[in-house]
């Protein structure tokens, strides 16, 4: 190669920036009322959730038989339940664990969905056929009555999961038989129930992304220069095929929240203290006509948040639509 | 009078960019029995005039804003296109003219048999049945060349190579023996040697039904070979227009000269250089004030920078010559060389 | 000519199995490349010629083996290509670089300039500072006819020609010996196509490139090659020197091929006698028997449709395969 030119040099210190897909998404997203809106509004609800129950001065547990279930006043924004405990407190700390579950849930989902469509859309032939005829047969399987028999024959407190879970425990904590610990084995089996049912779709997704870009030019060329399997996938498949992925998981957040209020009222979800949206709205639902409050409230949180995620999932939808393509 | 006659048409969008100015004041005319080349690139505008003519540009976001349309749809009578109801334009469209597009797998439908597609057009505009529709578009068919057009005409367009589409595609625009023909890059999507054949087939039909034709091209080849008369486009306007033999013995616009030699050719000597236009077709979104060629143009003054160029004629023998330069570039000196 | 060529390939064969069904079963094979076998001297091109399915794209491609050859060899700088591993077959790939035909689809979106043009550097090692690979890269975008300024977009920001000129910037970033280019000016723009060919021509000359330039058009070819072979379904049917063929062709196809490429001149295709032919291009999973270009032929002979005819030396480096030892002749301009 040539001696480096002064007027090149000159030019390279002073770079200016394109205009990448991503930032033209955002700008696109930015123009989208509804999706703004939905924004706005779940970040909102996240910050109240995370917020209100540290800095409310009535905690979430905290009972008054003596006052009882009491409609929205002052004192109590939404009133109280049951047991006396205030509602507001009750409802935000359950968002807490709703969103946990609809995240966690959908990280399980989008790592086991993407490793496994990655895997079967890149390498074709015998283990595409063989890891999608798996997906298709999982697919067949209800899927309810295989997480309401996983929890009630092997997720209880005597069940062989909660024992391999204190003896893991055993390694990080003193005292593993404490009992205070099953809630928690409990939303960990909620999240992982609900990501391994959800994580089929995201494989078809994934594994049909990867196809389709494995036949654009741009992929070959990357090979003919030398790239390797590490570079195809993370450099170039991976990025290209973001847009439906992030399309789809930000969908599936609100579905796997369903899910799990789904499978509270059928007492399989979350259990006491850590409640979810979908715990508060059933215990509410069985004395709704006397105390609607305690229906309303959760039952709206939730609703809310799905819509929010639904329109967010949209515009995203629209923004990321692939027509810069062509000039 | 012409069959039809274009005056000043205006085709604009609005995009995310802003209007775009994809047609910009356009005029020609086409007459009985002669076919008229309209070669330009992307970005030219010729496939927009040409959807223009039937009105088949999407209304939002784009639209006719000016101009007329005046077609002979009846002998001595004419109508403006322009201002024609949409229910008057679906009685044009395939019945007086008709159009033929260049990627037959995406203008025949898919899923329909080629025989009900042609049965479509003929019970629509002639009102026939079935049968007696059947037996003509069977005929049809023979005489766009199809083998075994009885059997061919149950076919799925999957099943027909991309030549025999073609050739349905052109059967069906000549069911009706409409006056007008509009060709929209007919064989680009072809091999060369299909491509000669439909070229052929067209020229063939043509002459036997005295069609007038709007042939949309970007290969000066096709339309040496095709066309009676030339209008050259670039950003929306026509540039030069005139007989094809004096706009290729003698081309007076900038970009006609441009591309004449830039073409490669298949009789050219070994050693012949191509000469590119330099830089780039302009953004229809943001034009270039005064001549739209102005920056690529090696004959350019200070006067292309400011106003667009008035119709200026051309003495030659054959037809009208028109062209739109502020330069005489047979006897101005040329910065560059253009052959 | 007495150095070594740089490419020799021998009986290059693709084959490409038809699957179907739930056990995905051969039902067929598609010949893709079928025996194919040329030279190319260092430092010019070989124009390689044909219509859709004559596996002109499969070759090149398979020279690379960016698809496995199932037969033959292809030696590059008489090192045999299909007997490298991964990792001297990688290596192998600094010395042969492809330019693509779609502008658009062979620049990754996500991915600036800068890093695409420097993608090849990197993997190779060639660069080592964050400095040195910014250097690198303008200097190959000011020689390909790019602004290094703008290096930091991205492609959608670019035009069609621009595009095209970003992925040769890519393809000659390793300094190769040999450049396979499938189809580069198909899908621009007439007006640009010129500017691009003629970088071509000058990189070729001021780097000492050799091409393997794939086209359907004759006409472009001929700017650039000094030989040319013609294929069809899968098997060269002529190969001669530039001008020989266009002068004196011997292959009936190649014969159509000129006949039917139109001539921006109308006096010249008002007088031309044409050779039209009768009839589709045959699919290349079931081609005709014997010479494969028999249904089309207008000399077809009884021999035709069930021999196969030999490659035979026609004049000085000129072949063709065809039963017929003499065509009548019409020229080009009629």
């Amino acid at each position: 190669m040539a001696a480096a030119n002064p007027a090149v040099t000159g030019t390279i210190d002073t770079l200016e920036k394109g205009s990448s897909l991503g930032r033209d998404a955002v700008r696109r997203l930015a123009k989208n009322r509804a999706a703004v809106v939905a924004a706005v509004v779940l970040t909102a609800l996240v910050l109240a959730c995370i917020l209100v129950p540290s800095l409310s001065h009535w905690r979430y547990d905290q009972a008054d038989l003596t006052t009882g279930p009491t409609p929205p006043s002052w004192a109590h924004w939404m009133g109280t339940d049951y047991f006396g405990r205030d509602l507001m407190a009750r409802v935000f700390f359950g968002g807490r664990i709703s969103f946990a579950v609809g995240l966690f849930a959908t990280l399980v989902s989008f790592f086991i969905g993407i490793t496994w469509g990655g895997v079967a859309g890149y390498f074709g032939g015998k283990i595409d056929a063989i890891l999608m005829r798996i997906v298709d047969v999982l697919y067949a399987i209800p899927f309810f009555i295989i997480v309401i028999l996983l929890m009630v024959f092997f997720a209880g407190q005597e069940g062989p999961l909660f024992k391999a879970f204190r003896s893991v425990l055993a390694v990080f904590v003193k005292h593993p038989e404490d009992p205070s610990y099953f809630p928690i084995f409990q939303i960990l089996i909620v999240f992982a129930a609900l990501g391994g049912i959800s994580w089929l779709t995201m494989a078809r997704i994934v594994r049909g992304q990867v196809i389709a870009l494995r036949g654009q030019p741009f992929v070959e060329a990357a090979r003919s220069i030398g790239a390797g399997h590490a570079a195809l996938i993370f450099r170039h498949l991976l990025p290209n095929a973001l847009g439906p992925i992030i399309i789809y998981t930000t969908l599936t957040i609100p579905e796997v929240m369903m899910t799990e209020a789904f499978l509270s009222f059928l007492g399989l979800g979350t259990q006491e203290p850590l409640s979810s949206w979908g715990l508060l709205a059933a215990t509410g639902a069985d004395s709704m006509d006397l105390y609607p409050w305690t229906l309303i409230f959760p039952a709206l949180m939730l609703a809310i948040s799905l819509f929010c995620f639904n329109f967010l999932g949209d515009g995203l939808r629209d923004a990321l639509d692939p027509r810069i393509r062509k000039d | 009078m012409a069959l039809l006659s274009v005056r000043g048409l205006k085709t604009h969008f609005s995009t995310e960019d802003g209007p775009v100015r994809a047609v910009d004041g356009v005029s020609f005319h086409v007459d009985k029995g002669e076919v008229l080349g309209i070669v330009g690139e992307s970005g030219s505008g010729k496939s927009v005039t040409s959807l223009s003519l039937l009105r088949l540009i999407p209304e939002p976001p784009g639209k006719i804003v000016a101009g007329e349309m005046l077609f002979e749809s009846s002998p001595g009578t004419n109508e403006d296109l322009a201002r024609a109801t949409e229910a008057r334009m679906q009685k044009v469209r395939g019945d007086r003219i008709a159009m033929i597009f260049q990627d037959p797998m995406t203008s025949l439908n898919p899923y329909l048999r080629v025989s009900e597609q042609l049965c479509e057009v003929l019970e629509l505009h002639r009102k026939m049945k079935r049968p007696e529709a059947r037996q003509k578009a069977i005929e049809m068919l023979r005489a766009v060349g199809i083998p075994a057009p009885e059997l061919r005409i149950d076919d799925h367009p999957h099943q027909l190579s991309g030549g025999m589409r073609q050739r349905v595609m052109i059967a069906m625009a000549l069911l009706c023996e409409p006056d007008l023909l509009i060709a929209d890059e007919p064989t680009t999507a072809l091999d060369v040697t299909v491509q000669a054949q439909i070229l052929e087939l067209i020229q063939d039909r043509q002459k036997a039904l005295g069609l007038g034709v709007i042939l949309i091209t970007h290969d000066l080849g096709v339309i040496a070979k095709m066309a009676d008369r030339v209008a050259v486009m670039y950003a929306g306007r026509i540039v030069e227009e005139g007989p094809v033999d004096a706009i290729f013995d003698d081309p007076r616009h900038p970009y006609t000269l441009g591309l004449k030699a830039s073409i490669p050719r298949l009789d050219a000597g070994r050693g012949s250089s191509l000469v590119p236009i330099p830089g780039m077709p302009p953004s229809l979104a943001r034009l270039p004030p005064g001549c739209p060629f102005h920056p690529r143009c090696s004959f350019a003054v200070a006067r292309c920078k400011e106003v667009y160029p008035e119709e200026r004629e051309i003495a030659g023998p054959g037809g009208r010559h028109l062209v739109r330069c502020h330069v005489d570039v047979a006897s101005a000196p040329a910065a560059r060389e253009a052959s | 000519m007495s150095a070594e060529p740089l490419l020799q390939v021998r009986d290059l064969e693709v084959h490409f199995a038809v699957k179907r069904g739930l056990l995905q079963r051969t039902v067929g094979t598609v010949k893709a490349v079928d025996g194919v076998s040329f030279d190319v001297a260092k430092g010019t091109t070989l124009g390689l010629v044909g219509e859709s399915g004559c596996g002109k794209s499969t070759t090149g491609r398979a020279l690379l083996r960016l698809v496995e050859p199932t037969r033959g060899s292809v030696h590059l700088g008489g090192v045999d290509l299909g007997k490298l591993g991964t990792g001297d077959l990688r290596r192998a790939r600094r010395r042969m670089q492809m330019i693509f035909q779609d502008p658009y689809a062979s620049l990754n979106p996500r991915m600036t300039i800068l890093d695409t043009v420097a993608e090849p550097l990197g993997i190779h090692g060639l660069v080592k500072t964050p400095r040195e690979r910014l250097e690198r890269v303008a200097h190959l975008m000011e020689t390909v006819g790019l602004e290094p300024g703008y290096m930091r977009r991205y492609p959608h920001e670019f035009s069609g020609g621009q595009r095209q000129r970003i992925g040769i910037a890519r393809a000659i970033a390793l300094s190769p010996e040999l450049v396979v280019a499938d189809e580069p000016v198909s899908a621009l723009d007439v007006s640009i196509q010129a500017q691009i060919v003629n970088l071509l021509a000058q990189l070729q000359s001021d780097l000492g490139l050799t091409y393997v330039f794939i086209a359907h058009d004759l006409a472009v070819v001929r700017h650039l090659s000094r030989e040319i072979a013609v294929m069809y379904l899968g098997r060269i049917v002529e190969r001669a020197p530039a001008e020989e063929l266009f002068l004196r062709p011997a292959h009936p196809y190649t014969q159509a091929l000129l006949s039917a490429i139109p001539i921006p001149d109308p006096k010249i295709e008002r007088k031309r006698r044409r050779l039209v032919l009768v009839g589709d291009v045959p699919s290349p999973l079931n081609p005709p028997s014997g010479c494969h270009f028999h249904t089309r032929c207008p000399y077809v002979m009884d021999r035709c449709k069930t021999e196969e005819p030999e490659l035979l030396v026609r004049g000085e480096g000129h072949m063709a395969a065809c039963h017929l030892d003499t065509l009548p002749e019409i020229g080009i301009a009629g």
